[in-house]
């Protein structure tokens, strides 16, 4: 009979191929964070940068990097230039697949609001569960402040990534700006806020891809970024903080000082957030007693039922230390980071804006109560018909055929039909099962083909689905 | 047999699109007029978006669309000039220069040459080839614009062209499918530039023109300034995203929809009741259904308002409407529905006139088929091309432009 000297991990440790569990960074921002992985940890083999911008690929620590449209944009980046971007990504995914083959769990960061991040990173897991690969990524969205077009490209990729990864993560550069040193040194905000990323990140593909005494399983992962569609448009549904210690009261430090991470600064994620996940990490002197406490810990600062999700690993060049990484997630994301609340088009207007531009921003900020009012509801069927101005000339309601798409907000459909619990087209709706988002997308006809993603919108998928418009059957 | 050293005039053009495969002959007199022969059509099962999916099914649809057209024009296709699209086509503007060293600074024949392949070895994604070098101008000295250079003086000659490029596969894919078939290819033609060839005289095209072919698989576009065509674009929408859904949104199989779209198909529901239905007949797979017309106009609206929307979004960016005084011209299979004059009306800022009329010799069957506007056009750029290249050593010359493009994918 053998006797087991210890519990955890026993038999042969299976050290995974470092390409199997990758670590994928697409956009500038996101090469900081892997740079940040890389440089606590001289054996990161397992993360590969995308970018378009040559000073940043070339800047890079990271051994497998990819500068993307070199030939086209001379790695002058791409200039928040979505459309650019994607082209880029479609002529060379070949090339930039022979470099991920072989992967089997890829955590992607990407950076969104600029050209790379929000158009390739769709692409790239896109290309990534099109090969069967596991993936969870880890967006990170622009500052409040940095205009229109970053919101607008972080808030159209989001809703790409969301539904194609496995999980999405969402963290907001915003919670940088709480720092104090942000008001000294706008290099330690970022990094600060990059150095909490590249800890969760690192700390989860560990506890995935290396055999701990408390595995943390894929569908934990996923899980915990399960999120409703509401936290689609929200540029902000996660926060993390990493602490490590050492020393006869480590514990106490490293919850401490994971606690002090910056996206836990401001309390959002104590507000927001409804589920959480605790990763240890620790040497052979990584005590069970310690695992315990520090789960009970949290579990007493937290409201009664709280999930969390929990892993330990134990890591011989960890000796002497310990590390917690803290993850807390939320599945209706910070409504305060709603793209619609900072002026950004909302998923509706911005699918319009994107594909049709049916109505002007004047035709939509004048939208009078009058004009409401001459739009026909359900009663006034033969009022709409008979509005039509047969000459040609523009009527009132013809100019609102496009209009009544804004108007949708207001209750009232594309075709002037009354939209409210008691109607009947209420009926209608509920009967089109596509327009529930959770269900995957039927392509239909389209299935073999490569889809036809245009302004972060997929073509194929019907344009009455995209907008949500009902359809009276 | 396509005899075609027996009957020197006779082209054939081939078109494979997503929801039919036409073949067209046609027989090119002496001064220049073009004689339509005969047409065969199929049915397309292995082409969507523009593109071949499935080859073994696109081949037997393109063997069925030449029989037919053989057996009408009483010929044998041995060559086909073949009509391409799909989204993968883009087109990039390039700029070459050259100074002329003699005394006299005179533009000669050999410094055009020179330009025109200094512009073909110009920088395109290295999994693209080359489909047009279409040249746009000549500036002689920074000042004076022309198309004729030669024997005008200048110290330097600048010539501007327009490249349009796919991807060398998805090209390589098509043209097989055709050449496996014992049929040799004689000339690509880009769908759009040949669709604008059937009907755009050349006057239209001086005063600055966009045509836009609502195909089955995608929408191409195509602007002309000056003469010469500025931009193209190629958006992998088309007529079967419209069937496709009226099939999702009405709960149709994807043929009832098709005959749905086809026979009452509409943009506005003017003056139809909220409650008026028509009736899809009972088939052997389908019960009877009734759909409501306003719901059809609702679907069919949003995508093609959507379609016309994101190519004047493209062309919004060239900022070039206050040069197009030649309107706007849409044709292709797409284009039919009605209410295609009005919405097109207000979504563009210039005239709009639907093409859905060819000036054809010969059958007149065809002559109002906006669909076979493709077709048509690549007969009409065969016989130009045909006039200005003559042959030097038959059927088995490859043409300077085709060669230079295959030439990169082997296939000759």
């Amino acid at each position: 009979m053998i006797d087991f000297a210890n519990d955890g991990p026993l038999g042969i440790h299976e050290v995974p191929l470092p390409s199997a569990h990758a670590t994928i960074g697409i956009g500038s921002g996101a090469v900081n964070i892997i740079d940040q992985i890389r440089l606590n940890d001289e054996n990161a083999h397992h993360c590969y940068i995308i970018d378009t911008d040559e000073q940043c690929v070339r800047g890079s620590v990271v051994s497998e990097k990819f500068l993307l449209g070199k030939s086209r944009v001379f790695g002058m980046g791409c200039g928040s230039d979505r459309k650019l971007a994607e082209s880029l990504w479609a002529e060379q995914e070949l090339e930039i697949s022979e470099m991920l083959s072989g992967i089997e769990t890829a955590f992607v960061i990407a950076s969104l609001g600029g050209g790379t991040g929000s158009a390739c990173a769709p692409q790239l897991v896109r290309w990534l569960k099109k090969n069967q690969v596991r993936v969870v990524v880890f967006a990170v969205t622009p500052f409040r402040f940095e205009g229109e077009v970053r919101k607008h490209n972080a808030a159209s990729a989001l809703r790409q990534l969301h539904s194609e990864a496995d999980a999405v993560f969402t963290f907001s550069n915003e919670r940088g700006l709480h720092l104090m040193e942000s008001e000294r040194d706008i290099r330690l905000c970022l990094h600060e806020v990059n150095k909490s990323i590249a800890g969760l990140t690192e700390t989860l593909r560990r506890m995935v891809s290396e055999r701990g005494f408390s595995q943390v399983t894929w569908e934990d992962i996923t899980g915990m970024g399960e999120v409703t569609q509401d936290a689609f448009q929200r540029l902000e549904t996660t926060w993390a903080g990493t602490g490590e210690a050492s020393g006869s009261e480590r514990l106490q430090h490293v919850v401490l000082e994971a606690l002090q991470s910056p996206l836990f600064e401001d309390g959002n994620a104590w507000q927001h957030a409804d589920k959480a996940f605790a990763g240890l990490i620790g040497g052979s002197d990584f005590s069970m007693s310690e695992y315990q406490t520090v789960l009970r810990a949290l579990k007493a600062d937290l409201p009664d039922g709280f999930p969390i999700a929990s892993g330990a690993l134990v890591d011989p060049a960890m000796e002497g230390r310990l590390r917690l990484t803290l993850l807390f997630s939320s599945s209706q994301g910070n409504p305060e980071l709603d793209v619609s609340e900072l002026g950004v088009a909302t998923e509706k207007v911005v699918l319009q804006s994107a594909t049709a531009d049916f109505d002007s921003p004047k035709q939509e900020v004048d939208f009078s109560e009058e004009e409401t009012a001459a739009i026909p509801g359900k009663e006034q069927d033969v009022v709409f018909t008979d509005s039509i101005d047969h000459s040609g000339e523009h009527t009132h309601e013809e100019v609102d055929f496009a209009d009544s798409y804004i108007e949708q907000e207001n209750e009232v459909d594309l075709f002037g039909e009354e939209i409210s619990p008691d109607s009947d087209t209420q009926k209608y709706f509920s009967q089109q099962e596509e327009l529930q988002l959770e269900k995957k997308i039927n392509r239909g006809r389209f299935e073999k083909t490569e889809r036809t993603i245009l302004n972060g919108q997929d073509l194929d998928q019907p344009t009455f689905q995209r907008m949500k418009v009902p359809i009276r059957l | 047999m396509f005899f075609i050293k027996k009957k020197p005039g006779v082209i054939a053009a081939l078109e494979v699109g997503s929801h039919k495969v036409v073949a067209a002959v046609a027989e090119v007199r002496e001064d220049g007029s073009l004689i339509l022969r005969g047409v065969g059509e199929a049915s397309s099962s292995g082409v969507r978006k523009g593109e071949v999916f499935d080859f073994q099914n696109a081949q037997k649809d393109i063997s069925s669309a030449l029989l037919e057209a053989e057996n009408n024009a009483d010929v044998e296709i041995q060559e086909v000039y073949l009509s391409i699209t799909g989204s993968h086509i883009k087109s990039r503007k390039v700029r070459v220069k050259t100074s002329t060293e003699d005394e006299d600074h005179l533009v000669t024949e050999e410094q055009v040459r020179d330009l025109d392949e200094a512009a073909g070895e110009q920088a395109i994604p290295e999994d693209h080839a080359v489909l047009h070098e279409l040249l746009q101008h000549y500036t002689l000295d920074s000042r004076t614009q022309t198309i004729k250079p030669v024997g005008l003086c200048a110290k330097e000659l600048e010539a501007d062209y327009l490249l349009i490029h796919g991807l060398q596969t998805r090209l390589e894919t098509v043209v097989r499918c055709v050449m496996e078939l014992d049929i040799q290819v004689s000339g690509v033609v880009l769908s759009s530039y040949a669709t604008a060839q059937s009907f755009m005289a050349s006057e239209v095209k001086k005063q600055g023109a966009v045509v836009i072919d609502l195909g089955s698989g995608t929408s191409d576009y195509m602007v002309y300034i000056d003469g010469a065509v500025a931009h193209i674009g190629v958006l992998g929408v088309g007529g079967d995203h419209l069937t496709h859904d009226i099939s999702l949104g009405l709960k149709l199989p994807y043929k009832r929809s098709e005959e749905l779209k086809i026979r009452h198909g509409l943009l506005y529901p003017t003056g139809i009741h909220q409650d008026e239905q028509v009736t899809l007949e009972r088939s052997t797979n389908s019960e009877e259904r009734s759909i409501y017309l306003h719901s059809l106009a609702k679907i069919m609206y949003l995508r093609q308002r959507e379609t016309l929307e994101l190519i004047k979004k493209d062309l919004d960016k060239l900022e070039l409407w206050e040069r197009i005084n030649g309107g706007v011209h849409i044709t292709g299979g797409a284009s039919q529905v009605e209410g295609m004059q009005k919405l097109a009306t207000d979504v563009f800022p210039v005239p709009v006139r639907l093409a859905h009329e060819f000036q054809l010799e010969g059958d007149q069957t065809y002559s109002r088929r906006p669909d076979l506007a493709g077709v048509l056009g690549v007969l009409r750029y065969a016989r130009n091309y045909e006039l200005t290249h003559p042959r030097s050593r038959g059927w088995s010359r490859v043409t300077e432009g085709f060669s230079k493009m295959f030439s990169s994918i082997g296939l000759f």
